[in-house]
């Protein structure tokens, strides 16, 4: 039994040791990471558990999406690795915020949105509303992907203003 | 700078440009955005010409001219730049998880990004890039393929964005009265019997609606009169002159008469109901089928329309109940409540006006109550169907359920979901029925207050008691329209909904269309070639590139390839369950697309890697492809196939039934059953994807010994991981990353030194004498 070799080992996973690491981003816009001696740019990150755990495994892969490094959590690097990695995520996980809902029509079997977000008005169709609008874990946080494949959130649809509340009620199930 | 590649742009963007010095007339390309580099929503547009890269940002808009009654899009700038397309370097589109980005690569490392976007945008982004790399040199279009277009997304008509843009349907500009005259065209070949219907709905209703004032004005004024003032020759009994009411015997037996024709006028609405609406069904049902089976795999395989297949039944059904029930329904609801009212108002302008009033009151009700109880059916029927999930979810898993003891964790899920269910039904139930009686009361009170305001007006001499008991009669007859109209608008939605996406799937044009005036081969050699091969599932997204190779008739062609390669996609182009996006596929000299279908497929024998099995026998299964083959062939071909053992040795032999529902099969049973299948079809090309991938050694090596002199004087293309199935290739192809990166035979390819093909082979084989000195 003792013998018995651990998963960790066995799956080769490697976790980025947070001492030996600076991120940095270079060219307004791109990561790149100095790690034990070694350079790599142009990195992007990968959210394991992008609605429940959003800062806690984190992948850092190349170019060619291979994984390069998987972070434990942000929270043990200081506040700027932090700001620097933050910014890169949110980017890759871009999902504005809905504030208010102005109207919400049904045509058809897709339901056309008209929303107010924390990134500015917006206006998006949706397809079978049983599957896209996500409610989390059956609670008031909501996840609303539209046809195109783009996110938003309604952080409470229970603090909703009641008007817009009521036009989004009927399709959350 | 290529002319082809030159786009038109819009008169209110070149406007923009012009204003900011740009030459218009040089723009080769442009393409819109929605999101700044802060990924606040803007709008857009990144453009080229022959020297510049230009990112205009600002507001798109429409204005409304009230008095030239005229509208027009505007765009207001706010920010506007240029750089030189000498500072770029490689064009990319970077996909993230909600947004995609253009990024450009400098050869020197610098990166730059040019424009985000959200996701929607990435096919026209990739389209741009492509032609952004031609401009400056980077893109190679025999390497890379020729560009494409941008798919349409906006409604030409009203500017709508297409919910689906795969699928050109849009909401605003599709008229749903259209869609219904087209259901009704379903009935064209059943006029007589339409008719029919038609003709007893209104026999049926006028019945109804005359039936009440003989049951009740006549009988209480005529012949419940006071005998007195019968007598005295005050009251008239004659009815257009006929005594017929004198008697109380008769004026029953009338009653009786009367119900038994409307009795007979029903069952005979309602048979030629039954009788014409489930073969309208069948037509709809044999429509949608057949076109289903006109159409490409890959309108089955794509995300956007296979969900719509799933929906296919319940939306027959929806539409069936619709025309069974809601049609007839609506114009009965509609002949009584018009043929009522005007009787009221007829007999009693007064009473008929307190009904005026009430209706908007018993309407609003209705309302209300239609609302909620739709929601709480909604949430019934979502619950349900995630319980059913949830069922089959945990009768298929039973082996994985046991093996891991989660029987408890199952039930307690289960017993989760179905509390909610339960909770559901609970809750529609005590708001039925508490808000229908509380409507119930509505029209009771109603009724009351009619009755009295009649029974003072009797009092007064102003209406006799059979008028009043008559109107009574009638305002009940009024109420339930009522009901029905108020959930018409939803039901008829619905239909509409349902009727919209069955259309789509029966106009739906095929990708792989007949040539007009197909090539028919009575006999076809075998030699394939692909020329400049490029094709992608998704715009931007090559699977198979660059594809040049040719096979001989009588030639075996064997693909080798890691996982996720191309293999098997290539297969599908060389048998044509696809077409190439770009590129030509040519057999015997024809292009693939113009030789008769079934010409073509008769030809073609594909065994591949999942193996679907019919309901029916094994013998039926075998003789999928000719089904006038002879049990002897049935059983020649199983032998070939290595079947016949196992067949044999099965209770009910050749008359095993599988399929769904019928005997297990193991993966290597239904392979070979897969390969028996085409081994009858005794076609000229054979393809085998992966045939025998999930047999043992030896019996691999059996059917290898039948596929091998089946092979003989056909063309064969086979995929294979185990190098050993493909000794016998004439060639062989290696496909890395949808590029033929290795072509020859075994010998040429065996000498290429750092060779994809020599590493796989030293791997296996140093694999196999590894088991030989373990063994």
């Amino acid at each position: 039994m003792e013998n018995r070799i651990s998963i960790e080992s066995l799956a080769g996973v490697n976790y980025l040791d947070p001492a030996k690491a600076r991120f940095y981003i270079k060219y307004d816009n791109f990561l790149c990471l100095d790690y034990d001696g070694e350079t790599y740019e142009n990195l992007k990150l990968h959210r394991a558990m992008p609605f429940k755990l959003p800062d806690d495994y984190i992948s850092v892969q190349d170019m060619d999406s291979k994984e390069l490094f998987l972070i434990r959590s942000l929270y043990q690097f200081s506040e700027e690795q932090v700001k620097v990695l933050t910014s890169v995520i949110k980017k890759r996980y871009y999902c504005p915020k809905i504030s208010a809902i102005p109207s919400l029509k049904a045509k058809l079997g897709y339901l056309y949105f008209e929303v107010e977000t924390d990134a500015g008005h917006k206006s998006f169709a949706l397809r079978d509303a049983t599957h896209n609008l996500r409610r989390l874990d059956d609670g008031t946080r909501i996840i609303v992907v539209d046809v195109d494949g783009n996110r938003y959130e309604i952080p409470d649809v229970a603090k909703m203003p009641p008007k817009d509340f009521k036009r989004i009620e009927p399709y959350l199930l | 700078m290529k002319e082809k590649q030159k786009q038109k742009i819009p008169a209110y963007i070149a406007l923009r440009f012009a204003e900011r010095g740009v030459d218009v007339d040089k723009i080769v390309r442009y393409v819109k955005g929605d999101m700044d580099l802060e990924q606040n929503f803007v709008d857009q547009v990144m453009a080229f010409d022959d020297r510049n890269f230009y990112v205009m940002t600002g507001v798109e808009h429409v204005v409304r001219y009230e008095d030239e009654k005229r509208m027009e899009t505007v765009f207001d700038v706010s920010d506007f730049s240029s750089r030189p397309l000498s500072e770029l370097g490689e064009i990319k589109v970077d996909q993230m998880v909600a947004t995609c980005r253009l990024i450009s690569i400098r050869d020197d490392g610098v990166l730059d990004e040019l424009a985000d976007a959200s996701i929607g945008r990435t096919a026209a982004f990739e389209i741009f890039a492509k032609n952004l790399n031609r401009a400056t040199n980077r893109y190679d279009e025999k390497e890379d393929g020729p560009i494409g277009e941008e798919p349409e997304l906006f409604c030409p008509k009203c500017g709508t964005r297409y919910p689906n843009p795969a699928r050109k349907v849009c909401p605003k500009c599709l008229s749903k009265a259209s869609l219904t005259f087209r259901l009704l065209g379903l009935f064209k070949n059943y006029i007589p019997q339409t008719l029919m219907i038609f003709v007893f709905l209104i026999l049926l209703t006028a019945f109804g609606i005359i039936c009440p004032y003989f049951s009740t004005a006549l009988i209480y004024d005529k012949v419940l009169a006071d005998p007195s003032l019968k007598a005295a020759g005050q009251i008239d009994t004659t009815y257009f002159g006929i005594e017929l009411f004198q008697e109380i015997g008769l004026v029953v037996g009338v009653l009786i008469i009367a119900r038994i024709i409307h009795n007979v006028l029903n069952a005979l609405r309602s048979r030629y109901i039954g009788g014409t609406v489930p073969k309208v069904i069948y037509d709809m049902k044999l429509m949608i089928f057949s076109a289903m089976q006109r159409l490409s795999v890959g309108f089955y395989t794509s995300k956007q329309t296979g969900s719509l297949m799933t929906r296919v039944n319940a939306d027959a059904n929806n539409v069936y109940h619709f025309l069974i029930h809601g049609i007839p329904y609506l114009i009965a609801s509609i002949l009584t409540f018009a043929g009522v009212l005007s009787l009221m108002f007829t007999i009693s302008w007064k009473l008929t006006l307190i009904v005026f009033a009430v209706v908007p009151v018993i309407v609003l009700c209705y309302a209300l109550i239609m609302r909620v109880v739709r929601r709480m059916y909604h949430a019934n029927w979502v619950y349900g169907s995630r319980m059913n999930a949830l069922l089959s979810d945990a009768l298929y898993g039973q082996r994985v359920i046991k093996a891991f003891t989660q029987e408890g964790s199952e039930t307690d899920r289960f017993s989760a979901y179905s509390s909610r269910v339960s909770g559901a039904h609970t809750r529609l139930a005590l708001t039925q029925t508490t808000a229908y009686p509380l409507v119930g009361l509505i029209m009771r009170t109603a009724h009351m207050v009619l009755f009295g305001v009649g029974a003072w007006l009797v009092l007064r001499g102003e209406m006799s008691i059979g008028i009043l008991m008559t109107l009574s009669v009638y305002l009940n007859m009024l109420f339930e329209p009522l009901s029905f109209f108020t959930n018409l608008s939803n039901w008829w939605s619905s239909c509409v909904d349902s009727a919209q996406r069955i259309f789509e799937i029966v106009d739906a044009k095929s990708d792989l269309p007949e040539a007009e005036n197909p090539v028919h081969l009575e006999k076809i050699n075998g030699d394939f070639e692909a020329n400049n091969v490029l094709f992608e599932y998704e715009p931007g997204h090559p699977v198979v590139r660059n594809l040049t190779i040719s096979v001989k008739s009588g030639q075996m062609l064997g693909i080798v390839g890691k996982t996720g390669s191309g293999k098997s996609t290539l297969v599908n182009l060389l048998a044509r369950l696809y077409d190439p996006s770009e590129g030509s596929i040519t057999l015997d000299g024809h292009n693939l697309k113009d030789i008769f279908m079934g010409d073509l497929r008769k030809n073609i024998g594909i065994v591949s890697q999942d193996i679907y099995l019919f309901i029916g026998s094994i013998a039926d299964n075998i003789r999928y492809a000719r089904p006038d083959a002879s049990l002897e062939e049935v059983i020649s071909a199983a032998r070939a196939a290595c079947a016949h053992d196992f067949i044999i040795k099965l209770p009910d032999g050749y008359e095993t039934r599988v399929g769904a529902g019928g005997q297990g099969l193991s993966g290597g049973e239904r392979q070979r059953l897969s390969i028996a299948r085409a081994i009858i079809q005794n076609p000229s090309i054979l393809v085998l994807d992966e045939a025998t991938a999930a047999m043992d050694t030896e019996t691999e090596r059996n059917i290898q010994n039948s596929l091998t002199a089946l092979q003989k004087g056909r063309t064969t293309i086979a995929i294979a991981h185990r190098l050993s199935t493909l000794r016998d290739a004439d060639v062989l192809a290696v496909v890395d990353k949808g590029r033929v990166v290795e072509f020859g035979t075994h010998a040429e390819l065996i000498n290429i030194e750092d060779g994809i093909y020599k590493k796989l082979y030293t791997l296996q084989m140093d694999a196999l004498k590894f088991i030989g000195t373990n063994s």
